[in-house]
């Protein structure tokens, strides 16, 4: 049976943590006008939990609605497309439950990388100027690098603490995973 | 959280169908980019301040002027040293430190910055969040997509009362005038707990019928004349890139 419920729920359930991590947890920082956040924490976590696709897509909805939340709506775009990619690449790195710890550091390292990249490029082209947006590549930087440690963590301590997380991950991609295990 | 972007007010920008705008603020700001003449786009700002005035009032408006405001600042600060040729304002020896060029980019750039911005803040102030749903199946956007919009504009509200109330209980296990607490467990409960409604509001929703043969249609309510203002938006923004 094709859980689309479930699927519709996980998903908006997902990109309303990315939201509220990134809009209640704010550090100004007056040089570049913007803020640093926990997004990175939630986009991560989410890939390494579930995949690049919800990666994806909460990660790019999560933060989009918090740019419209938090008054910087001309960003929603961007942070679809920049954290929507930050969150697919690190999904598609780890890509299973039994992936060794580098291959998740280095996931990390990619999606920080991709987060800062993205924000640079993007925002230099469409909206402002590249060398404003050179001033929040190393911003950028520390937040992504701090976000994908903390998502890290965060993924081994839910998925020791709570077991319905192989369940939810399951069903999302309604695997067999117990009929695989037996062959 | 999200009831806090809407507001209810009886100016012209509301009374406008959602659905054209919605449409409007996209097209507008991609209009934008064609336009390279800094006299235009100011009066275009002073056409939209007026707007944004009349659709938030003033304490709105001034708060999300203050929010772009130190990226404008920094636009002007870092933008005119990036061009140099032109004709020279200000020289220190050989180098050339400003040009005219240099100032009619950086009014070019923060006028375009600005005027995006508020094309958005006018959206999502004046438009509430079930009219934007509305108008996005309108524009035959899937319903399982709007279903999932629509259920994002309500946990996230729902998420951020359980952070308030996680964030309490845990200040109150604290000892007396000690405080801070760690950070990593509560997240770690903060999304356990979130998660853990996933499983109960799904089989709701199935049991409402969603994910079988039938779908629920939710009611347009649009009349069908504002279907002129919806053709309006699309040809304003066209017109402004032929004629400017």
């Amino acid at each position: 049976m094709k859980r689309t419920a479930f699927k519709i729920v996980l998903i908006a359930l997902s990109s309303a943590i990315v939201a509220v991590f990134t809009t209640i947890v704010r550090i100004p920082t007056p040089a570049t006008g913007g803020y640093i956040s926990l997004c990175d924490v939630a986009v991560s976590f989410l890939a390494y939990s579930f995949g690049p696709v919800l990666g994806f897509i909460a990660g790019g909805l999560g933060t989009a609605f918090s740019d419209l939340i938090g008054g910087y709506a001309q960003y929603a775009p961007i942070s679809f497309v920049v954290h929507g990619v930050e969150g697919l690449l690190i999904g598609l790195i780890v890509n299973g439950t039994k992936t060794p710890i580098w291959r998740k550091i280095a996931a990390g390292v990619v999606g920080t990388l991709a987060v800062s990249l993205g924000y640079f490029s993007l925002t230099g082209l469409f909206l402002t100027t590249y060398s404003e947006a050179l001033v929040e590549v190393v911003p950028n930087l520390i937040q992504g690098g701090v976000g994908a440690v903390l998502g890290l963590i965060l993924y081994l301590g839910v998925s020791k603490a709570f077991k319905g997380l192989d369940d939810y991950r399951i069903s999302f991609f309604h695997r067999k995973e117990s009929e695989t295990e037996k062959t | 959280m999200t009831s806090l972007l809407y507001i209810e007010r009886k100016s012209t920008i509301h009374k406008i169908d959602p659905r054209a705008k919605l449409l409007f603020a996209p097209l507008f700001s991609i209009s934008l980019f064609f336009v390279d003449n800094a006299f235009i786009l100011a009066l275009l700002f002073i056409l939209f301040a007026l707007f944004s005035l009349d659709a938030m009032g003033l304490k709105a408006f001034s708060k999300t002027m203050l929010l772009i405001a130190p990226i404008v600042l920094l636009l002007f600060l870092m933008s005119p040293l990036e061009e140099r040729g032109g004709v020279p304002l200000l020289e220190i020896g050989s180098l050339v430190i400003l040009t005219h060029e240099a100032i009619d980019k950086v009014l070019i750039v923060s006028l375009r910055f600005i005027l995006i911005s508020l094309a958005f803040a006018i959206l999502i102030r004046s438009v509430k969040e079930r009219d934007i749903i509305k108008s996005l199946r309108w524009f035959r956007l899937p319903y399982s997509s709007c279903l999932c919009l629509s259920l994002i504009f309500r946990f996230i509200p729902y998420v951020a009362s359980l952070y308030e109330s996680i964030r309490m209980s845990l200040s109150m296990r604290l000892r007396e005038g000690k405080r801070g607490y760690k950070a990593i467990p509560f997240l770690i409960a903060l999304i356990i707990n979130s998660f853990k409604m996933v499983p109960s509001f799904s089989s709701s929703l199935e049991e409402r019928g969603f994910g079988r043969n039938g779908r629920r249609e939710a009611k347009m309510g649009f009349s069908l004349l504002s279907g002129v203002e919806v053709i309006l938006s699309v040809t304003i923004p066209i017109l402004i890139v032929i004629f400017l």
